[in-house]
């Protein structure tokens, strides 16, 4: 069940789950028909060059506190859990695996992981075998492991792009949809002549396929998480943009760092390769405008999501809800003594044997159990299934690696207000008056209990970032955000308890989006924006010379700030 | 030092083979004989993502019809990515930043996010080199490496996609 720290309060009005189009930005209600406080904030908006195509599918289009239904409809009892947990694990049903679904669930729940999703990669065999054939390991799982969350889910070979965790909410439904998913939109299965105009609307239709199967009530919902996005640079802008549009209910993130953390251990040691095996190449399917520093990881995260200014941030300056997560991607993993069982028949049957024990330790393998290194840690309403997909759906998420902090509790409130029950939670908006003053409040435990590998992270430094929100962009191609910057960065000298921060916002005068990152300051450089916009970034990763446990940092989702 | 691609004097002839990947362009430049003086290879869109090649120092070679507007466009490429340049043959080994300057036709290197590397550092080439023409100068991209050297930004055997990870 849930570690860390659980909390009591309720929750913001969440992002609406689409639909409805506020007046005030419904550009087919005119001025006279809309109420006086809708007026004004149409005129707000309209002032900052944010009224069109596209605000309505943006936090933009979030309903104010008046218009939104009663904030009790949003309220949940039990307050906060956080739930630790891992969209992106492999089984013996893909080609490159070895493990049983137990053996992964085992070892993420005994690493402290509260959700799983198992996400074999989409393949002739998959789609045709082992996407029913995991399922009743799956439930057997699910059994054996009542205080663990095991989804299933797929990697799906984006049509044209990376690839992507699809996951649904459990269901008698489950298997039907996601094999009907795979045998349609799989992109190893769609024919090679496809143009990448072709694939690239097979992506889209995916995605809203996933939609229309929730709105069939066939599931209770159905994620979408691009994985380790800017690998190869063959998930564009547009791309990203383009999933997200298709139905922000369902595609709603990408990894902010990718799996395969162990990589990047040292040789002899390990298996001195790049961490979360980044050391490509731009090649003819890549975009052409990613630079060659989109190619590697800094601090072990993806370079969307690393470079303060970067593409994440250019897609919530846009007010695009997008979301980070950390995961394993755990295939094979480092020292692990185990093997793919003998005489395996991978296309015939579906899956490998059951691994073997070998006795020989795994060393050049790049990957580290569930839960191990990495976590993604959501904040739900409850322990279960819907409630773990709406707080990712929601946003309230918060990633680190190798445990380096044990808690955080962030919002943003009106300056002074320190009510246990109020203030926005991560991935929430805050609608407030023009010239309201304004501050984001962390409270972070810091860690007391040594991680897996046997030391107690310790946090040095938290850094702000701030971002105007400027709206939706006329390139779909751009990757920058020139507006978003480091505005405070913390030192922290105590090393154990909890610490209080606090940053003012400053009074409100244009729209803005906060987030939080930390770090344990072993290896930091000037951002690849500037010294001016993140004098503290993360460094770039040396291939074969990375260990993990030697640079831990954590990330926040945005909390939003408009004016009503 | 500088050779500027048009100071060769030589005509820039562009061919496509429809190579996917540009491992499988640079086996072919590297078998042609005689050698080229300089060849790139060029990342096209068109008619299908694939690699295309420009070349100085050879006679015309053909392309098939279907992908001579791609062989047009890598002989009109600023971009290209450099396989073989003068001085190209002798990046081999560990060398210092001025000497892969002062032996080839490299005009820059660089540090992946960093800048301009220094004169006295060490490169380990891995007998591997492809900078990048940007515009008229030709850069070398470096990353930081085991043992404190630099090493090219691009490895000769990047990890495939989905590769079987054990």
């Amino acid at each position: 069940m849930g570690h860390g720290h659980d909390h009591d309060h309720s929750l913001s009005p969440d992002l609406p789950s689409g639909g409805d189009v506020p007046p005030a930005l419904d550009l087919s209600v005119p001025d006279s028909e809309l109420s006086p406080s809708d007026v004004s904030r149409r005129g707000f908006l309209r002032g900052a060059g944010l009224l069109g195509a596209g605000a309505a599918a943006s936090v933009l289009a979030t309903p104010s506190p008046a218009s939104a239904s009663a904030p009790e409809s949003h309220s949940h009892a039990g307050g906060l859990r956080w739930l630790a947990g891992d969209h992106h694990i492999h089984t013996q049903y893909s080609s490159d695996g070895q493990y049983r679904v137990i053996d992964q669930a085992r070892h993420g729940r005994a690493f402290g992981l509260d959700w799983v999703v198992i996400t074999d990669h989409g393949s002739v065999a998959h789609a045709k075998i082992g996407v029913e054939k995991v399922n009743p390991d799956i439930r057997a799982t699910r059994e054996e492991l009542k205080d663990l969350l095991t989804f299933q889910g797929l990697e799906w070979n984006i049509p044209a792009a990376e690839h992507a965790t699809v996951f649904v909410a459990p269901s008698k439904h489950e298997v039907d949809v996601l094999k009907q998913f795979e045998q349609t939109y799989e992109g190893s299965l769609l024919p090679a002549t496809n143009t990448p105009e072709q694939n690239e609307a097979a992506a889209i239709a995916g995605i809203k396929f996933l939609a229309s199967q929730v709105q069939a009530r066939k599931v209770d919902g159905a994620l979408f998480l691009a994985n380790h996005p800017a690998r190869r640079g063959i998930d564009s802008p547009h791309e990203i943009r383009n999933w997200r549009d298709a139905d922000p209910t369902v595609a709603i993130g990408f990894e902010g760092a990718p799996g395969h953390q162990a990589a990047g251990i040292p040789a002899p040691y390990g298996r001195g390769g790049a961490r979360g095996y980044y050391d490509n190449n731009p090649s003819a399917a890549s975009f052409a405008g990613y630079p060659l520093e989109s190619y590697r990881t800094w601090g072990g995260f993806d370079w969307m999501t690393a470079t303060v200014g970067g593409l994440w941030d250019s897609l919530l300056a846009e007010g695009k809800a997008w979301w980070i997560t950390v995961n394993s991607d755990s295939h094979v993993n480092y020292l692990d003594q185990s093997d793919r069982g003998p005489d395996s028949n991978f296309d015939v049957n579906g899956k490998h044997n059951d691994p073997v024990h070998t006795g020989k330790t795994l060393t050049t393998a790049g990957d580290f159990w569930p839960g191990f290194y990495g976590r993604t840690n959501v904040g739900a309403s409850a322990f279960g299934y819907k409630a773990v997909m709406d707080g990712l759906r929601a946003g309230r998420v918060w990633v680190d690696h190798g445990r380096l902090i044990k808690g955080l509790d962030a919002r943003v409130r009106t300056a002074g207000d320190r009510r246990w029950s109020t203030g926005t939670p991560l991935g929430g908006v805050l609608h407030t008056k023009r010239g309201t003053s304004t501050e984001l409040t962390l409270d972070i435990d810091l860690q007391d209990v040594p991680n897996w590998a046997q030391f107690v992270a310790v946090l040095k430094r938290v850094d702000v970032i701030v971002g105007t929100v400027t709206g939706p962009v006329s390139d779909r191609d751009a990757f920058t955000a020139p507006n978003t910057k480091v505005v405070k960065s913390f030192e922290i000298s105590k090393t154990s308890g909890r610490i209080a921060l606090t940053c003012s916002l400053g009074r409100l005068d244009k729209p803005f989006y906060v987030r939080v990152r930390g770090t344990d300051g072993n290896r930091t450089q000037p951002g690849l924006m500037g010294a001016s916009v993140d004098p503290h970034g993360p460094k770039l990763d040396v291939i074969g010379d990375a260990d993990p446990w030697g640079d831990l940092w954590f990330y926040t989702n945005p909390i939003w700030v408009l004016p009503k | 030092m500088t050779w500027h691609r048009s100071v060769a004097g030589l005509r820039t002839v562009g061919v496509s083979l429809g190579h996917r990947e540009a491992g499988t362009a640079d086996h072919w430049i590297l078998s042609l004989d005689p050698a080229p003086t300089l060849a790139c290879t060029h990342l096209v869109r068109s008619p299908f993502p694939h690699v295309a090649i420009s070349l100085q120092g050879v006679s015309d070679l053909p392309s098939p019809a279907e992908l001579q507007p791609a062989a047009a466009e890598a002989a009109a490429g600023k971009f290209g990515r450099a396989v073989v340049f003068p001085g190209s043959p002798d990046l081999t080994g560990t060398l210092t930043v001025g000497d892969v300057l002062a032996r080839s036709a490299i005009d820059r290197v660089e540090v992946l996010g960093s800048g301009v590397a220094p004169a006295e550092q060490t490169l380990d080439t891995r007998d591997f080199v492809r900078p990048q023409f940007r515009g008229d100068d030709l850069v070398l991209v470096t990353m930081p490496a085991v043992g404190g050297v630099l090493v090219p930004f691009e490895t000769r055997d990047p990890t495939p996609c989905c590769a079987d990870h054990g």
